[in-house]
């Protein structure tokens, strides 16, 4: 029983080294602050989750996808921005690459479901709505602009 | 005895040392930047101007001008006096709004000013409800004001925010007599720090100096004429046919 204690013990402990390693690469150690309250996820007016960034600084991982529900854009920039973006097309959820299998026109207007934290970070029209109910106060903008910038963390 | 306690000292000492040292790093590295802006009057743009086409199907807005954020804010006014937005992307100059296309918040007014807002979005699991596309046409049959808008007011305060004499009102948010919500200056007030028209991203507070090295003609900045286009022009309200 010790053994298996003290096994589980090794291994919360390499997974919270594993995050701190990981967020102070991407320069934003303080994220681990974030408990996932999801607090922030219901006032962003373009319906990105913000925790999806803030998950993306504690991994070091800006390709991570995360939740963003109503960003509307051509089916034509969606294939350019990503093909494995996740979309919604009449009621059905697919990517961008089955969509344009299916025949649907680069022309027609697509609502996305998810897509990656540094391509979210594009449309992000920084109005700062998801800072103010989190009750730590986590910068997240910073996140948000670093992405904005070049898609990467501290570059 | 004497050497094991000195020796102890001196790693006391160090250990301090490096502490005091890595805090004051990862102040500086962490700490917020100072913004540094122009001491200038910010220049409100006008309020943005588009024709409604409404057919069965779908209904496409034709703009003047492409927005600086390339997305622009329908909204429409319900039966409740909430103004019901959604955020559309603009291509060549047209929005078109579809039934499927649900909104996306809710500003509670009361008179013409904001009182509060509502986020609306499959994020939330709020259920849908109405589609924009019939509150659009029921604001169109009912008489009540819809039309477009660039300023994100509520949902964005970062002008207000960070303008220092906000207590003022030095900035303010009127409803306009189209419905649309619209930042107004008063510049008896305002301490030119630049601070609103730097973080203002949807374009809509500008700094007067690329204002005009942009091409972008006389802005309203005149506290008498914050609610009226320069030269006498009137807003045209946001027609249909």
């Amino acid at each position: 029983m010790r053994k298996i204690n003290l096994f589980c013990y090794l291994v919360i402990a390499v997974f919270l080294a594993g995050s701190v390693a990981a967020s102070l690469t991407s320069g934003y150690p303080w994220s681990i602050a974030c408990y996932n309250c999801i607090l922030c996820k219901h006032t962003c007016p373009i319906g990105i989750d913000p925790y999806g960034f803030v998950k993306a600084a504690i991994s070091n991982e800006p390709d991570l996808y995360i939740e963003a529900s109503s960003i509307r854009l051509r089916l034509g920039e969606a294939a350019e921005l990503d093909p494995r973006l996740s979309l919604k097309v009449d009621e059905s959820e697919m990517t961008v690459q089955t969509a344009l299998a299916k025949g649907i026109s680069p022309d027609s207007e697509v609502t996305v479901l998810r897509m990656r934290a540094k391509d979210a970070a594009k449309f992000c029209p920084l109005c700062g709505n998801c800072e103010k109910p989190c009750p730590v106060a986590l910068p997240i903008m910073k996140i948000i602009e670093d992405l904005k910038d070049d898609g990467k963390f501290n570059d | 005895m004497e050497n094991s306690t000195t020796r102890t000292a001196g790693s006391a000492f160090l250990f301090i040392l490096i502490v005091m040292i890595t805090t004051v790093v990862a102040y500086v590295v962490q700490a917020e930047r100072k913004m540094h802006t122009e001491g200038l009057y910010p220049e409100v743009k006008p309020l943005v101007q588009g024709t409604f086409t409404f057919s069965h199907d779908k209904i496409e807005i034709h703009m003047m001008e492409d927005p600086v954020w390339k997305r622009i804010v329908v909204y429409a006014y319900d039966e409740g006096v909430s103004q019901v937005g959604i955020v559309k992307p603009v291509y060549d100059r047209t929005v078109i709004i579809t039934p499927d296309d649900y909104p996306d918040f809710r500003v509670k007014t009361n008179g013409n000013k904001v009182v509060g807002f509502d986020v609306i979005n499959n994020s939330n699991g709020a259920l849908q409800g109405k589609s924009f596309f019939g509150i659009l046409n029921d604001a169109k049959e009912g008489s009540r004001c819809f039309g477009i808008q660039e300023c994100l007011y509520p949902l964005c305060t970062r002008c207000m925010d960070v303008c220092p004499v906000i207590q003022h009102g030095v900035i303010e948010m009127p409803i306009l007599k189209n419905g649309a919500i619209h930042p107004l200056v008063h510049l008896p007030g305002c301490p030119r720090c630049g601070k609103c028209f730097e973080v203002c991203k949807v374009g809509v507070l500008l700094n007067p100096s690329k204002a005009l090295d942009k091409g972008k003609g006389t802005f309203l900045h005149d506290d008498q004429k914050a609610m009226e286009p320069s030269k006498g022009e009137e807003i045209p309200l946001n027609h249909y046919y």
